[in-house]
Order: structure tokens, then sequence, then C-alpha cells
């Protein structure tokens, strides 16, 4: 074995698993406050790939100058959608809110096929190309960078979870909604900020991706299944577990690409095999706490 | 006395009657266009069962997916009729149902949803990564179904509709039966129901079971009927969508509002594809958000408040 080799895939792996951290957090969030399963999760990350796409195109703005952006608008949007669509149905089967959800993604999916085309795009920019040499492995620049607005990013939102009153009114929705409410705790505006909050981290893995890889309309539909293989991983709720997660399907997609033969191809069925398996030996998760 | 059941049986006779005389009427493209309805009042048909436990599958593309190449791997071994292929298709889909079921249908109703979207997800992966069972990506072919030709459809048509005639059938006879209540009460309360000896997971494992039978078949029925089948037609997402998306629209829980939903629904998509091309799905979408909000019990539960007024005494006693 060529241990070069094996430093190099795990360096990928956590670069990727950091990346798949950045959306499983947003989601977690938003599961674990709202009890909402959120499959439009994915296409905040696709718009925040197109909007950081034409920014850079059109008008020449570093990714990483769209970053702020990127995370206004999809809280902004994140926002509303709980507000007007989510929120009306709260209190509805399970069932109507996923079934909503699937419908919001079908008309946002659609939307951006109509406005951008099925087409796949790039960008370019000038450290694209630049990669720092560690010893014997290799990182591109672009993900290097992408990997520490992920933690960094994910940091800050635990920060927030521990010391601000929202969050540890989050915290409280997220424990026992009713004894929250009780408590005095506005479950509304919990929800509704946890909404908003949960989007814009999606829109900033979003502007990661849109650096990393291709961009087209479908792309969320790529990762939000992964997403909620990372999630059920992590146990439903938990940030810490989503962190772990990410992580752990990040390696294994690596280890998989690089050492089975036709291993990309693959690579892609490992969340769905990690997804199974938890759901078999651990339903409630890696790091569920009764 | 009015026996609403009854009305609803002699009225979907009356339909099927009609539509048997249908191919003396109708061109190739319109034969196919029906053909295609038959094929998603099946799965729609079949979607809904599983509803009545309140589970919902995203994934109802996996056992159509299975059917399909059931069919393609099975025939182009063997090259036994395909009935048969189309009755082990369906047998196939229900052992993966019974395996899925078992697995998540003990938890919350999430989890059958996220499994069942990753189940068709990893299975059209399966199905590339293995050419030389499935011949990967590329796709199978098969032989036309009734040596092809004008005459082939309409024995398509006839069979397409015999399978759904089958599964209609099937979940009317459910909704009669002592297997209803126990379904329904699964939903209504499982602690309840598990407390007065009706296992939860059992009825809902076999709920999901029926509803994946009938998918299977269709499945394996298509591929033969459209003889080419590759992976990512048989497990295309879309099917999944409509699966939920027509029920809905013609109302949940019911017999007859799949059956509506699949009607309109493959026929509105039809002209949508035709006309629009890019992005026709955005009012898949607009549909059934507005369907949630606005009409949460579908076109037959719009009717039901229109005929109310008439026995709306009989009808609380006997439909609770």
């Amino acid at each position: 074995m060529d241990w070069a080799i094996f430093a190099q895939v795990i360096a990928n792996g956590i670069l990727t698993g950091g990346l798949y951290s950045l959306i499983a957090v947003g989601l977690t969030l938003i599961f674990g406050v709202m009890r909402v399963i959120n499959f439009m999760h994915g296409e905040t990350l696709m718009i925040g790939s197109y909007l950081t796409y034409f920014l850079f195109t059109l008008y020449g703005i570093d990714p990483f100058l769209s970053l702020p952006l990127a995370i206004f608008v999809l809280f902004s949007l994140g926002v509303g959608i709980q507000r007007f669509f989510i929120n009306p149905v709260i209190d509805a089967p399970h069932f109507n809110q996923i079934l909503l959800t699937f419908g919001l993604v079908l008309i946002i999916q659609n939307l951006a096929l109509i406005l951008f085309t099925g087409n796949y795009v790039s960008m370019t920019t000038s450290y694209s190309a630049v990669s720092l040499k560690l010893g014997p492995i290799r990182l591109g620049l672009a993900r290097l960078l992408g990997f520490v607005i992920a933690i960094a990013l994910t940091v800050m939102l635990s920060l927030i979870l521990k010391k601000t009153e929202w969050g540890k009114a989050v915290r409280a929705v997220t424990q026992d909604r009713e004894a929250a409410m009780l408590m005095g705790v506005n479950v509304d505006r919990v929800n509704n900020l946890a909404f908003g909050v949960g989007s814009a981290m999606g829109g900033a893995a979003g502007m990661v991706t849109s650096m990393i890889m291709y961009i087209f309309p479908l792309v969320g539909m790529l990762f939000i299944l992964k997403a909620f293989a990372i999630v059920v991983l992590g146990g439903f709720g938990s940030i810490a577990g989503a962190v772990v997660g990410s992580l752990i399907l990040g390696l294994t997609e690596s280890l998989v690409t690089n050492y089975l033969p036709n291993g990309s191809g693959w690579a892609e069925g490992v969340s769905f095999l990690i997804l199974i398996v938890i759901l078999i030996i651990r339903p409630k998760g890696l790091f569920y706490v009764e | 006395m009015l026996n609403r059941g009854y009305i609803q049986f002699l009225a979907l006779i009356l339909l099927l009657g009609s539509l048997a005389l249908l191919p003396l009427f109708l061109s190739q493209y319109s034969l196919h266009l029906m053909i295609l309805v038959m094929v998603f009042v099946v799965i729609s048909t079949s979607w809904n069962i599983l509803v009545w436990t309140h589970q919902i599958s995203l994934g109802h593309a996996a056992f159509f997916g299975i059917g399909a190449y059931t069919a393609a791997v099975v025939y182009n071994a063997w090259q036994l009729p395909p009935y048969f292929d189309m009755l082990l298709g369906g047998v196939l889909s229900s052992v993966g149902a019974v395996i899925i079921g078992v697995i998540c249908l003990r938890m919350a109703p999430w989890a059958l949803a996220i499994a069942t979207l990753a189940f068709a997800e990893a299975l059209k992966i399966l199905v590339i990564m293995l050419p030389g069972l499935t011949e990967g990506a590329e796709g199978v072919a098969l032989p036309p179904l009734y040596g092809g030709g004008e005459s082939a459809k309409v024995y398509a048509y006839y069979l397409v509709s015999g399978i759904a005639f089958l599964t209609v059938l099937t979940a009317f006879l459910l909704k009669r039966s002592r297997l209803y209540f126990a379904f329904t009460a699964v939903h209504d309360d499982q602690d309840a129901a598990s407390m007065l000896g009706i296992n939860p997971t059992k009825y809902k494992v076999m709920a999901f079971t029926i509803s994946a039978f009938f998918v299977g078949i269709v499945g394996s029925f298509y591929a033969h009927y459209i003889s080419y089948i590759d992976p990512h037609a048989a497990f295309n997402i879309h099917i999944s969508v409509e699966a939920q998306i027509m029920p809905l629209m013609g109302g949940l829980y019911t017999v007859a509002g799949p059956v509506v939903g699949a009607f309109i629904l493959t026929l509105l998509g039809e002209y949508l594809r035709i006309t629009v091309k890019t992005g026709y799905l955005i009012i898949y979408g607009i549909i059934l958000v507005l369907l949630i909000f606005y009409l949460p019990k579908g076109l037959v539960g719009l009717m039901e408040n229109w005929t109310r007024k008439e026995g709306r005494a009989l009808s609380s006693e006997k439909l609770r």
C-alpha cells in the first residue's frame, strides 16, 4: 500500500465531508426544531450555486464576496417559505408536509430548468487551478477554502445555539416543543428563524459547491439524498451528529472511489448503504441521547 | 337505501365496459396514451393502498424498476411467456417491499419516506454497476409484446386494463374488508391499535407488500410493451412523483380517487410535455402545493361535499 496515496485519499474525504456537513447541519436543524422533513433543502444549495455563478460571470464578483449575499438571500427565502407555506400546515400530518416540500422542490427545480436551461455550467476563478502541497498531499485551494468556510459556519452556528437567547430557545423546542411553549418560548418565531438559518446554511453550501463542481438545476437532488443519509446516521436534530456523519460519508466515499474497481460509480451508492445499515442497527442514529 | 360502495362499483364496471370498447375508436397514438393511463392507474392505486396506514413511499419507482428489470433479465435468459415475467416481477417487488418495510415501518413515517427514495436510487446504481447481469446504463432490449404491429397494441391495452382492473378491484375489496379497519386503526392511533391486539408493523408491511406487488407487475408489463428498458427510465423519480400526486388529486384514502387522478394527470402530463417541453413539471409542483392547501381531500372529496346533503345521516353513520 502506498501511504502517500492513502493520505491523499483521506484528505480528499475530509474535505468532501466538510462540504456535506454544511448541507446536513441546516437540514438537521430544521428537522430538530420543526419535525419537518424538508426536501426543499437541496434547492437552497442549487439557488446559492447559481447566485454565486451569475454574480461571478456577469459582474466579476468573487465567490467569497458573494457568500454573505447568498446567506442573506437564502435566509430571507427560507423565512418566507416557512411563513407562507410550511407554517400553515405545521399541525397537519407529517405526510402533508413531506408532499408540500416535494411540491416546492418541483416548482423551484423546474423554474431553474426554464430560466437556466439544463446545461452544466462551471466557473473558473484565478485560484481555481492553484493547489497547496502539504508533504505528500496536494489540496486544491478552492476546496480547502470551502472546507474552512464549512467549519467556520458550523462552529458559528453551534456557538449561536449555545450562547444566544434564540439558540437556547431552539434547543428547548428541539427537546420538547410543548414544554418550551409553556415556558413562554415563541415557537412560531423559533420555527421561522430556524428555517431561515437552515436555508442560509444550504445557500452557503451552494456557494462552496459552485467553486468546486458543475452546477445544474438538479444539483440539489444529488445532495439532498446524501444529506438525508447523514442526518439519519448522525441522529435527527443533532448538529454534532451531522458533522460526524458527514465526515464518515466523505471518507467512505473517498476510500471506495480509490480502492474499489469502478469505485467512482459505487461511491454514489455508499450513502444509501449507510442509510439502510443505520436504519437496521441503530434507527435513531449514532448520537441519539434519550 | 343507497349503498355508496355499490354505486361506486357499478360506475366502475360501466367505466371499464366503455373502456373495453375504446380500441374500436382510437388511433394508435391515443391507444398508446390509454395504455399509459392504465399503467398509472395501477401505480397510483397501489400507492394509495399504503396511504391507508398513513405511510408514504417516495420511491415507488423502485418497484416499477424491479418489475421492469425482472422482465428484461428473465426474458432474455429463458424466453418464458411474458405473463410469467410479470408475475415474477410482482413477487420480487413484494419481496423488496417486505425487506424495506420490516426495516422502516416500526419507525416514524419519515423513515419509510426517506428509505424508499434511497432504495430507488440505490437500485438504479446497482443496475448501472452490474452490467454483466443488466447490461448497465445502456439498457436492455426486449422483443415487442404480441409480435408488435397494430393489433399488438390492442392486445397490450386489454392486458394492462386487466391488470388495472385487478388492482382497483383489490383496493375496492380491501376497503370493504376487516383488513381495512386494521390498516386505518394503525394510522389513527398506533398505541390503541396495538392494545387491541393489532400488530401495527405487520399490517403496514402487508399494505406495503400488496402495494409493491401490482407496481412490479405493471413495471414488467411496461418493459415488454416499450420493448426497451434502461436504469434511468425504470427507476425514474418522475414515476414516484406521479404516484403521489395522482391519488392526492383524485382523493386520498378513496378507491376512485387514484383512478380519476391517473386519467387526468397522465393526459394533462402528455399535453404539457408536447406543448411546454422544458420544465413542464413545474405545473405538477403547483398542483401539488395547491392541493395540499385547498383540496386535501382531492376531487372525490369535493364531489362528496356537493352530494353530502342527501343522506348525510346515513353516510356519517356508515362511513365512520
